[in-house]
């Protein structure tokens, strides 16, 4: 295997500074808006990178997957020791997710980027769909003596002060999510987590704040799954990554500590027209 | 505000520790790093830097299933056991499979272009990433 792809050397950009600033604030943008609307960066953070700054599609995967990493270890370990991650279910579902990071990291090299743009456009179209089936989404089914089953679970929620049980239903199509998931973490670089906690709520009774601490895990052990294979592919341009980390790390605190206070619902309906259009520009490219 | 939630257990506390800490420990990392590199690119400690935080950053989430595979064997609920170790035996299948290629990569007579054909510093940095 060559660092040759589609029979192109890849661009690597000799990197200005100014270009590592760029990088740094898209990153806390996308850090910020990942904590604000409960889902990861990478999905802001890759056309940036690929449409704006013209960073390959490979390379801009490659530096997503590592702030993918970094939000999950940071939000992981903020709820370790909660009840929120139901790491049973969780690791259940991983073993789907990282064979589908494992499979899309493989195969990127070998997938034409053109397929790849489409595939792309198709992934934020569904997510733009999906924040707007959301945008009044809160869903917490409060009843304690509820018997959670071999891969449900209990959390203690703040806002209602009182213990939420839940039983996890439909594992199959959670099993079937959550491979889909891996590959488009693995082929893209974005976490996934968009696709895997609508679905975890929506078809399998998962309640959302327990979905989504439960992803925030999973798409960090997701994106290691693939993110080795792009470093040593020379798809990680580690200057470019430690800027994109760095202000995802910072964006992701500011995002947390306004969460609490703001409605999401202005900035749903902005995020999902924004991911429109990025959907729009990548099919426009194949049209 | 108060949580009714018995104590965090020492596992769990271990565990948050391990991940802050490997988040902490790269950021500094790349922090210094990127600075070593925008003052001198392509220079010796910054790009080791870079590199240390990135790996660092990568092995972050395998502790998160290290210490599941010790929580399911401590509860013994084995099939909990089984698909932790699952996901660790993926995770081998990625290093395997990073480290195959790498060392394909390294082989003078793979389809590498030269290194002059890669603008900048960063071209020599990215070729020995694969060797």
């Amino acid at each position: 295997m060559t660092s040759v792809r589609n029979g192109q050397p890849h661009i690597i950009l000799s990197i200005a500074p100014l270009t590592l600033a760029i990088v740094m604030a898209a990153g806390g943008v996308a850090g910020s808006l990942g904590a604000l609307l409960g889902i990861g960066g990478g999905v802001f953070l890759v056309p940036f990178l690929n449409i704006v700054l013209g960073v390959p599609l490979n390379v801009a995967s490659g530096v997503s997957l590592m702030t993918v990493i970094a939000t999950s270890s940071v939000v992981s370990a903020g709820a370790a020791g909660r009840k929120l991650v139901n790491l049973r279910l969780g690791m259940l579902l991983q073993v789907a997710a990282s064979s589908g990071a494992l499979i899309g990291g493989v195969s990127v090299a070998s997938i034409p980027d053109r397929i790849l743009h489409i595939v792309f456009a198709a992934v934020t179209a569904a997510t733009a769909v999906i924040m707007l089936s959301r945008l009044e989404r809160r869903n917490v089914i409060l009843d304690a003596t509820v018997d959670p089953g071999p891969l449900g679970g209990r959390f203690y929620e703040d806002e209602s002060g009182r213990e939420v049980v839940y039983r996890t239903r439909r594992v199959p199509a959670a099993m079937g999510v959550s491979l889909t998931a891996g590959m488009i973490s693995g082929l893209l670089g974005i976490g996934g987590g968009i696709l895997q906690v609508p679905a975890l709520n929506a078809w399998c009774g998962v309640p959302l704040r327990a979905a989504a601490a439960t992803s925030a895990v999973m798409i960090g052990i997701t994106a290691a799954a693939s993110a080795p294979i792009y470093y040593a592919r020379g798809d990680v341009s580690a200057p470019m990554a430690a800027s994109a980390v760095l202000g995802v790390l910072l964006g992701s605190r500011v995002g947390f500590w306004f969460g609490g206070r703001a409605k999401a619902r202005g900035l749903k309906l902005l995020m999902a027209a924004v991911l429109a259009t990025v959907s729009i520009v990548y099919l426009l490219k194949e049209a | 505000m108060s949580r009714p939630e018995p104590e965090i257990p020492a596992l769990e506390r271990l565990l948050r520790r391990l991940l802050l800490g490997g988040a902490t420990a790269s950021a500094l990392c790349l922090t210094i790093g990127l600075g070593a590199w925008l003052i001198s690119p392509g220079a010796g400690a910054g790009r080791v830097l870079l590199q240390i935080g990135l790996i660092t950053l990568m092995v972050t989430p395998v502790t998160r299933i290290a210490v599941a595979v010790v929580e399911a064997i401590r509860i013994r609920d084995w099939v909990f056991v089984a698909t932790t170790l699952a996901v660790i035996a993926v995770l081998g299948a990625t290093l395997v499979f990073t480290l195959t290629r790498a060392r394909v990569r390294a082989q003078p007579n793979s389809q590498l272009p030269p290194a002059t054909s890669r603008a900048g510093s960063l071209g020599s940095w990215e070729l020995e990433v694969g060797s």
